[in-house]
């Protein structure tokens, strides 16, 4: 923290603790806290160690919005928080949410950058400027005039950051920012957050992802049960010990220090087939001539750039998309595309839409009535979930919620199953149990396809990659001793 | 990519319609102003809407020709061929308006001084429209891959269709506040536009053009159906 | 320093937003199904209403629980309003508003949008607006389509499923029937999910 002793204190927290109403205990406890001006600070932990709750305090949403009760004495420059309307915290303190689908608010480009300085009553002369400079500063020319709504998680990030940086508030506070993009997005991500250090703002991230904050961050502080446990700097975070690291559970900071330990799998035998799959939307053609096999026990990383037709390949391979022409086979036979629902199982990647049932034992029992609650308990220990099997699937937290899908899908036990970022937005203890989980499904001879720009994880759990680098191109390639190659391709656009 | 009206004359293209269609009776008059509502769309940009509508508005013209009177079974009697078409062109009059871009409809509400009760639900619903398709069919998919949509249990497929929905967009509902609120919309001050709304040359021209092909139509009903 | 928590009344953005968006997904639900439902005029004119009543009735019922303050009702029935106006005539909004106004007033009280009863009674109310608004219409167009040369008793006879009493009570008693049933489902739905997950208080 060298050099911002001397610096003015921006946000400070004097033995701070927060209740959300109707939780059963605080969800940040006794929180001892000093930002300087111009620094730039990460949280990080597990699920739900309090460091949302701890953005959340910072941008006044935790009061005023969720309706919390917090105790104990808050600063932020220089008045406390809960003296602040949440409007005037909003001119000092920018947020950036987890989600870019359900953070903007025009239909254009334009509009959005223009938001928050509207509501400001920015006069009319002055908006265009505010507005071009904003976009200037995210590189996003070419959005100008363009729909917000078909845009990439990537681009609506990055329209977000502009719209704070429209109104140019002091301090800015990321809440997950990297959670649903791809690694080019985040290097993007990583050059705007640079470019408001250099400009002087103070900036807080909450994230799980470490790996592109270590040459911006000033320090990390690692939360656990909502309280502050340790301070690190980047080069104690990049030193700490592996086994140290996966013991306290956060994610690699230093992404070129992973090893894989998935052996070189001996051929089995071919479970998926598909030759010259060609698929259009509205006569422009998404994927051409694909062909590519699947053997089973295969954990497969599908790889590439949005846009390019992994999903839509996702939703071919299990029925619910017909391809233009081509052939999908199971088992070595031609299936239709009504009937591939009985070989292929999709995991989506938005999980409310996903579950149906009133608790976690009746969402398994929805796909087979007369399962004995011998089975079932079964099944839901086996994915660590018993504890909650009365529970509503609505309030069981992201990596719960994904176990449980797996559980499901586990169940209706299709040869093929195939994930769609399964572990976006997760930490590093849900992320392994993700992993541990497909590797013993795999074990049982299922094979396994996995959309995922997580490289952490496709290195741990996969081992063999599809990369889709265009439109008539797969590259199809074993993951034992490549990992620089899954790295570049990841980081392509 | 087509001319841009100010609201306001948009707005009187609508009542002006609306008055024409309820009071003309001859169909020679109808159908020319058909044409001319068509021209109205086309020059504004809208051209798939114009062939949708034209299309339609052709159907149930053959439709009133073939029935001669008599309607077309007791399922479409001939008052409501009578209504259709006519009320489909009310629609096509107030198509510029219904495919108002959201910006502009936001601006609109700040230039009248629209009270916030009304205009930021509107926003919300004009933010979320493209939305609820994908919100939908991401749901049926998963339902069809569990096979779990069965029409012989409609209470059921109710229950799984609507929950999840209600589940997500609560949730989208509210981060989408938090997102407004982060960035100030809750300001009791003035707010600001970027879209400025003027009254042009062109907004004048229409309305004469407007109000005198009104004139004209009401004069030719009067002698026609003298 | 401990804070009095205290249940906002006061209708707030994150309201706005539930309202928006749950009237953005009834539009969108209703024109979908008007669109299957449109093909016989007949059915579209006089049982639109009642099925609509039904099927929508789970969005509204939460909608008006999740918000639990005045509001809901009456400006679900103004965006009608609007619509409707722009599309069908001036006088739609001064029906669809007067309906919003009285479904409104009908919450008259405290904590009136907790309670599956009176969220009904507005939903009926909204729901039977809705089924005779077709009456209106037919008022619009009768001097012109008159002009035509058609005698009185024709027009009778064409409308009749619209204006005859037997008819016109029949579509308002289905219409109440299907919207009370649709209510009791959605309460079902409300108390087995969005009750038990807290998502609903």
């Amino acid at each position: 923290m060298s050099g911002y002793e001397k610096r003015q204190t921006v946000v400070s927290f004097e033995n701070v603790s927060f209740q959300y109403p109707g939780a059963k205990g605080s969800s940040v406890k006794d929180i001892n806290l000093d930002i300087k001006s111009g620094e730039f600070v990460v949280l990080t932990g597990g699920s739900g160690c309090g460091k949302t709750t701890i953005t959340r305090i910072i941008n006044g949403l935790a009061e005023k919005f969720y309706e919390g009760t917090l105790t104990g004495k808050t600063s932020l420059l220089g008045c406390p928080i809960s003296d602040y309307p949440v409007y005037e915290i909003g001119k000092l303190v920018g947020s950036i949410f987890q989600d870019p689908r359900s953070q903007f608010f025009a239909s254009i480009t334009e509009d959005e950058v223009a938001f928050g300085c509207e509501n400001y009553g920015v006069p009319f002369e002055e908006l265009e400027t505010r507005v071009a400079e904003a976009v200037r500063g995210i590189n996003g020319e070419m959005l100008l005039g363009k729909e917000i709504y078909p845009m990439s998680s990537g681009e609506k990030q990055k329209i977000a950051v502009a719209s704070v940086s429209a109104v140019n508030p002091k301090i800015y506070v990321f809440d997950e920012p990297s959670a649903n993009l791809d690694m080019f997005s985040v290097e993007a991500l990583k050059g705007l957050m640079g470019k408001l250090k250099e400009e002087g703002h103070t900036v807080l991230v909450a994230e799980h992802r470490l790996y592109y904050l270590t040459d911006l961050a000033d320090r990390f502080l690692y939360m656990e049960n909502g309280r502050l446990e340790k301070e690190w700097s980047s080069e104690e975070l990049l030193q700490l010990p592996e086994q140290e690291r996966k013991t306290i559970g956060i994610r690699i900071a230093d992404l070129h220090k992973i090893e894989t330990a998935i052996p070189e799998k001996a051929e089995q035998s071919e479970i998926l087939s598909v030759c010259a799959l060609s698929f259009a939307y509205r006569r422009k053609p998404v994927f051409e001539n694909l062909s590519f096999k699947a053997y089973s026990g295969d954990l497969i990383a599908v790889i590439g750039h949005n846009g390019v037709g992994k999903t839509t390949l996702a939703n071919i391979l299990c029925g619910i998309k017909k391809e233009k022409s081509g052939k999908v086979l199971y088992c070595g036979r031609e299936v239709s595309w009504k009937r591939r629902r009985n070989f292929a199982y999709f995991v989506t990647q938005n999980t409310d839409s996903q579950l149906f049932g009133d608790s976690v034992a009746e969402e398994l029992k929805l796909n087979r009535k007369n399962a004995e609650d011998g089975q079932i308990e079964e099944l839901l220990r086996l994915y660590g979930l018993y504890e909650w099997c009365d529970f509503h699937p609505a309030t069981l937290s992201g990596g719960q919620k994904q176990r449980l899908t797996l559980a499901v899908s586990d169940w209706i036990d299709t040869p093929v199953l195939i994930l769609d970022e399964p572990t976006s937005g997760l930490d590093f203890q849900n992320m392994r149990r993700i992993s541990d989980h497909l590797k013993s499904l795999a074990e049982k001879g299922k094979t396994i396809l996995i959309i995922t720009h997580d490289f952490e994880f496709a290195a741990m759990t996969c081992n063999r990659a599809l990369y889709f680098s265009d439109k008539s191109h797969v590259e199809d390639f074993s993951l034992q001793g490549n990992l620089d190659k899954l790295y570049s391709c990841l980081m392509a656009q | 990519m087509g001319i841009k009206f100010d609201f306001r004359t948009k707005l009187l293209v609508i009542v002006l319609m609306m008055s024409l269609v309820a009071v003309l009776t001859s169909d020679i008059l109808i159908y020319t102003l058909l044409g001319l509502l068509c021209i109205y769309l086309l020059i504004q940009g809208f051209y798939r809407q114009t062939v949708k509508y034209f299309v339609v508005c052709c159907v149930f013209i053959v439709l009133r020709l073939y029935s001669d009177g008599n309607g077309v079974t007791f399922l479409m009697p001939e008052m409501f061929l009578f209504m259709i078409l006519r009320i489909l062109m009310m629609v096509m009059a107030a198509q510029p308006v219904l495919g108002m871009p959201p910006g502009e409809v936001v601006a609109v509400f700040k230039k009248i001084h629209a009270p916030n009760g009304i205009a930021l639900p509107v926003t919300f619903t004009l933010r979320f429209f493209p939305t609820i398709r994908s919100e939908f069919s991401d749901v049926f998919a998963s339902l069809r891959l569990r096979k779990l949509l069965s029409w012989r249990h409609p209470l059921d497929a109710m229950e799984y269709i609507v929950t999840p929905v209600i589940f997500r967009s609560s949730r989208i509902a509210e981060e989408l506040a938090a997102s407004a609120e982060s960035r100030g919309i809750s300001n009791p001050g003035v707010h600001s536009c970027r879209r400025k709304l003027l009254f042009r040359k062109r907004d004048w021209i229409m309305c004469v053009a407007a109000i005198a092909v009104t004139v004209m139509y009401f004069v030719l009903e009067r002698t026609v159906a003298v | 320093m401990e804070k009095e928590k205290s249940v906002s009344t006061k209708f707030s953005v994150k309201d706005a937003a539930t309202i928006g968006i749950f009237c953005a997904i009834m539009f969108v639900v209703f024109m979908a199904y008007s669109m299957l439902t449109g093909a016989s005029l007949f059915y579209s004119m006089i049982f639109n209403a009642a099925g609509a009543g039904f099927i929508l009735a789970p969005f509204y019922v939460y909608m008006s629980m999740k918000v639990g303050k005045h509001g809901p009702a009456l400006v679900y029935n103004i965006m009608w309003a609007v619509i409707a106006g722009l599309m069908m005539g001036p006088f739609m909004i001064p029906w669809f508003l007067g309906g919003g106004i009285i479904a409104e007033l009908s919450m008259w009280g405290k904590d009136s949008y907790h309670d599956i009863k009176r969220v009904s009674v507005s939903w009926v109310i909204t729901a039977l607006v809705r089924a005779a608004h077709g009456m209106s219409e037919i008022w619009f167009f009768k001097d012109a389509f008159l002009a035509t040369g058609v005698s009185e008793e024709q027009v009778q006879i064409q409308t009749q499923y619209y204006t005859a009493p037997k008819w016109v009570l029949l579509s308002l008693v289905a219409t109440a029937v299907l919207a009370v049933l649709g209510c009791m489902i959605s309460n079902k739905l409300i108390v087995k999910h969005f009750r038990k997950s807290g998502a609903i208080r």
